[in-house]
């Protein structure tokens, strides 16, 4: 019973999590791909620009497991290195939106008033642009390329962050250790930062793993229309674009890819919805 | 006032100095029914370690004056329309945020009333000490630990579990952690809000004695928010007995149950049931307390007063001293001194 006790609240979700099965799967899913693009140069068997043009439009076979395309690039090690660059979009973009949006949002649903109107009402601005087509407007004023890619997909997806955060801040705010840290003198900044922003991760988490899903589906669409991460480089997005071409003859072009982001943002959204319902407590036990 | 320090001899005198002085203090709540007038013209002070109990119905602007004085009322809506609260010589309405967050935690602290929601459930209860500490004593994280480990077991509770999170403590264990956070800088002034109306009663009997006994051990003064008369009458040595935001009665606390003087006073000991004659009805106070958006013309408590005299429809009464301190806001009390007067 003691040892019961003295479980940490990360065990608690983690145990909480292992009763639903599909998040599992969801979450051994991820770890694969995360492992698959970590060490996508050690596991992948050919390079992912080398040129092969006498075994190009190769069906799928020994050699090639899922084929090669029309320059005759294995395309099972292009999907590896593909994973890489989707899954280094997805969190570095949701890092830097959960970092600007939850640092808007803090601030605004702490101090209230006019910031608080001033911010919001920014973010709702933002929100009233869709967020691929606000995507496609930074990219076409910063210039493609991963870096500006992963800055305009993060900026997009700030406000959906920012307006999470604010609304648990608020809730937070008045509960009565805020009001007993502010008794003991402690300065808001850290109020916010020690008191706050730690108490209102659940809802975070939730929609970073699903925010991850669709910042991977956003850059995929960007790299698809050209304005996201350019040929020869490996990513699922513009391997679906160049392979388009081919889809008659042949689909396993476009099918191998196509399935990659659809089993990433699959595996993402179980996890989130998994999480979510391990984070909340009343639908514990 | 001010040659008393100059002499030796005067300065076991000190007793006499008020660690904190409320002159005046009147707070108003805007609210959409208009102006709610919390706190009405209240005049209070508290000596180094005294004890002051504050007694009066839920709304009676308990709390509120207990939060202008540490200045953390929500500002909108609560306002102080005037008065001063001096608190070790300085004026807490006047100072800057920064100071007042020097003072706070360090010089007064403040003991919430519900355990289960004043302790950060994020923060192990360990480092939630520490914090405090760390905020107004420049120590190593290693001496702050120590220090929180000697807290804890100061409080009741072994030092293994300074790495335990609140939800793993019971309500009783939590409000003696929030204690030992209270303490964590031996302040001089504790404001205890209803410290145990959310344990249980067993339990209650416990936290109260711990309060009681560090609060003596450190010499700290304390200001005791409570509604049952049975703690006050335990810990307290003055009391202040609030009705409609105004101290109607204030005395020692053996006064003020032996002579009981405002009509407010008498009904709350009515109240409670006695254990020396047998009742079959407790009497209770007829009424309810007034509106607080509505300004009564003359006494507050008139209304439900059972000895209701015509001037006090129309005129607030004063403060009437009775015995020495003990003072009271009554008209009855007022006729009764003025004869006195007439016949000397």
């Amino acid at each position: 019973m003691e040892e019961k006790k003295s479980r940490s609240q990360f065990l608690t979700v983690m145990k909480a999590l292992s009763r639903n099965k599909m998040a599992i799967v969801g979450l051994i899913i991820l770890i694969i791909l995360v492992f698959a693009g970590t060490f996508a140069h050690v596991i992948a068997p050919y390079d992912y620009a080398a040129q092969d043009l006498q075994n190009a439009f190769q069906h799928p076979n020994a050699q090639h497991l899922f084929g090669t395309d029309e320059f005759g690039r294995d395309i099972f090690s292009r999907i590896i290195y593909g994973a890489r660059m989707s899954l280094l979009v997805g969190f570095v973009s949701v890092g830097i939106a959960v970092i600007v949006g939850g640092a808007l949002g803090a601030v605004a649903g702490y101090y209230g008033k006019r910031i608080d109107n001033i911010i919001m009402r920014l973010m709702d601005i933002l929100l009233a642009v869709p967020q691929t087509l606000l995507a496609i407007a930074i990219v076409a004023a910063l210039g493609t390329g991963l870096v500006n890619l992963m800055i305009a997909v993060g900026i997009s997806s700030v406000p959906t962050y920012a307006r999470i955060v604010r609304a648990s801040v608020l809730t937070i705010r008045e509960e009565e250790y805020i009001e007993a840290a502010r008794a003991s003198g402690t300065s808001n900044t850290k109020i916010i930062m020690k008191h706050i922003l730690p108490n209102c991760v659940a809802p975070v988490i939730v929609q970073v793993t699903l925010g991850i899903a669709s910042a991977i589906l956003t850059a995929a669409g960007m790299s698809f229309i050209g304005l996201g991460i350019q040929p020869p480089e490996a990513e699922w997005g513009n391997m679906l674009s160049s392979g388009r071409d081919y889809i008659r003859g042949y689909s396993y072009m476009t099918m191998f890819p196509g399935l990659a982001i659809v089993i990433t943002v699959l595996s993402l959204n179980l996890l989130g919805d998994g999480l979510r319902d391990a984070l909340d407590p009343k639908l514990r036990n | 006032m001010g040659n008393e320090n100059s002499s030796a001899v005067k300065l076991q005198k000190t007793e006499e100095k008020n660690l904190l002085d409320i002159k005046n203090l009147s707070v108003t709540y805007k609210s959409e029914d208009g102006l709610v007038y919390a706190v009405n013209d209240l005049n209070l002070s508290i000596g180094e370690q005294e004890t002051l109990g504050f007694v009066g119905e839920t709304g009676a602007g308990k709390t509120t004056t207990a939060m202008a004085i540490m200045g953390l009322l929500p500002v909108p809506p609560a306002k102080v329309t005037s008065g001063e609260i001096y608190f070790d010589g300085k004026d807490m309405l006047k100072i800057s945020d920064k100071e007042r967050r020097s003072i706070l935690g360090e010089k007064i602290s403040m003991i919430f009333q519900d355990p289960m929601t004043s302790l950060n459930p994020s923060m192990k209860v360990g480092d939630q000490i520490i914090e405090m500490i760390r905020l107004h004593k420049k120590v190593s994280k290693k001496e702050a630990f120590e220090e929180a480990c000697q807290l804890l077991e100061l409080v009741g509770i072994r030092r293994e579990r300074v790495n335990d999170y609140p939800h793993q403590f019971s309500g009783g264990m939590k409000q003696r952690v929030v204690i030992a956070i209270a303490l964590a800088c031996r302040p001089k002034m504790i404001i205890a809000d209803e410290p145990t109306t959310a344990l249980d009663v067993t339990i209650q009997a416990q936290v109260m004695n711990l309060i009681k006994q560090l609060k003596e051990k450190f010499g700290t003064s304390m200001i005791l928010i409570t509604h049952d008369l049975g703690i006050v009458a335990e810990i307290c040595d003055k009391v202040a007995i609030m009705y409609a935001g105004q101290v109607v009665e204030y005395a020692d606390v053996v006064k003020i149950y032996n002579n009981p003087c405002h009509p407010y006073t008498k009904g709350l000991f009515n109240s409670i049931p006695k254990l020396d004659t047998e009742e079959e009805w407790l009497e209770e106070i007829h009424g309810l307390p007034p509106e607080p958006t509505e300004r009564i013309e003359g006494c507050s408590f008139s209304p439900r007063c059972p000895n209701c005299m015509e001037i006090c429809k129309h005129k607030k009464p004063d403060i009437t001293y009775i015995d020495g301190e003990h003072y009271t806001r009554c008209f009855l009390y007022e006729k009764q001194q003025e004869e006195v007067k007439d016949s000397e």
